[in-house]
């Protein structure tokens, strides 16, 4: 068998999925804001190199590409959690850690990250390694795409975003419970990550907004 | 200012995924390795094969397909027409046609086909290259590929057991 770069080690073992319990989906149409800027991206950098830290859903993956984009799934959330305070998070540098969980070679540079709410399911010190991990694996510019929800509950576990159209998103909730936000400030967040700026907010319902971040 | 941007919905449900059907004529046979069996080695052949057990190594079926069933666990590069995935899979896929992920799915590694279907609920992590997707459908006759050597369907199993 071909002996894989780095990040092709297998996971220490099969993750459990979070979302296992698989209860009925609760859906959401949602009006975007941000997503015209993301194609537009995808239209000016071409080939773009696409980072998707969701899950791998193929209506996302048809829609990057559309425009020829490079695409690298992460999933980054369900790997992510097994790993979560067990010996191998301490034991590993978090560069190894972002090894492991973003695929990637020695020459990739990413120019659009699809972060969607994964961001909500971090704390602000997982926040600051993963994106300064990122910004070594992002061109300068780098684009990155977040919602973010502001105060009050929000499902338990990360929802799949289903991108629609240029302007429309398909969000999909399978987890039956929820918890509180985070309510991660944009102040919060400029301080752990000085190398991101806020480029553009778009404010949406229920105190959640979209993110568009760029790399410095 | 505010706007009503975001509205529950019943979409229409999603076109389920046609599970990927052996291409071999009916009746044909089909290779199974089965759910007690492990391969390591080179698997190649003339014919479609569902994986039930473990493989290790390389496969190559040109122009078949090659089901890894949900009890299935490869660790191998696949070339095949189209691979559809129940099971465990570490390595890269290469589908001249089509790769199918199905729920139960757990994929890590790269992925070269020219359609790529994923169900809800599936693992993947690794690379997509759907280049051939991306190009508008124009009259152009696309490269043969390499001539393929058919050979007679042998798996080499020196640790099958």
């Amino acid at each position: 068998m071909r002996l894989g770069l780095p990040w092709r080690r297998s996971s220490p073992s099969p993750p459990t999925p979070p979302f296992a319990s698989q209860a009925p989906a609760t859906k959401k149409l949602i009006s975007s804001n941000a997503l015209e800027h993301v194609a537009t991206r995808l239209e000016d950098v071409s080939p773009c190199t696409v980072l998707d830290l969701g899950p791998p859903i193929s209506e996302n993956l048809a829609f990057y590409a559309r425009y020829g984009a490079k695409i690298t799934v992460a999933d980054f959330y369900r790997f992510y959690r097994p790993l979560r305070g067990t010996s191998l998070e301490r034991a590993s540098t978090r560069a190894s850690l972002l090894e492991e969980l973003v695929p990637h070679n020695a020459s990739t540079r990413f120019d659009l990250v699809m972060a969607w709410d994964l961001l909500n399911y971090l704390s602000l010190d997982e926040i600051a390694w993963l994106m300064d991990g990122m910004s070594d694996l992002c061109s300068t510019g780098a684009l990155m795409f977040a919602i973010v929800t502001g105060s009050g509950d929000m499902p338990e576990t990360p929802s799949s975003y289903s991108i629609l159209d240029a302007q429309t998103l398909l969000s999909e909730t399978r987890a039956s419970r929820v918890r509180p936000s985070p309510n991660h400030s944009e102040h919060a967040l400029a301080r752990v990550t000085p190398r991101l700026r806020v480029d553009r907010r778009f404010q949406l319902r229920n105190a959640t907004a979209e993110f568009l971040f760029n790399f410095r | 200012m505010w706007k009503k941007s975001e509205q529950e919905v019943t979409p229409p449900a999603p076109a389920p995924v046609k599970n990927v059907t052996p291409t071999s004529k009916a009746g044909s046979k089909k290779a199974c390795i089965g759910a007690g069996l492990t391969l390591k080695g080179e698997l190649s052949g003339n014919e479609d094969v569902i994986i039930e057990g473990r493989v290790e190594g390389k496969v190559t079926l040109k122009g078949h397909s090659v089901i890894i069933e949900k009890s299935g666990r490869v660790d191998a590069d696949i070339f095949a027409s189209t691979i559809q995935v129940a099971g465990e899979v570490h390595g890269d896929l290469h589908g001249t046609a089509q790769v199918v992920l199905l729920e139960t799915g757990h994929l890590e590694g790269n992925i070269h086909a020219k359609g790529v279907t994923i169900e809800s609920g599936a693992q993947f992590k690794g690379t997509v290259d759907m280049e051939t997707v991306a190009v508008a459908p124009q009259p152009t006759s696309r490269p043969h590929s390499a001539n393929e050597q058919k050979t007679n369907g042998s798996a080499h199993a020196p640790n099958a057991h």
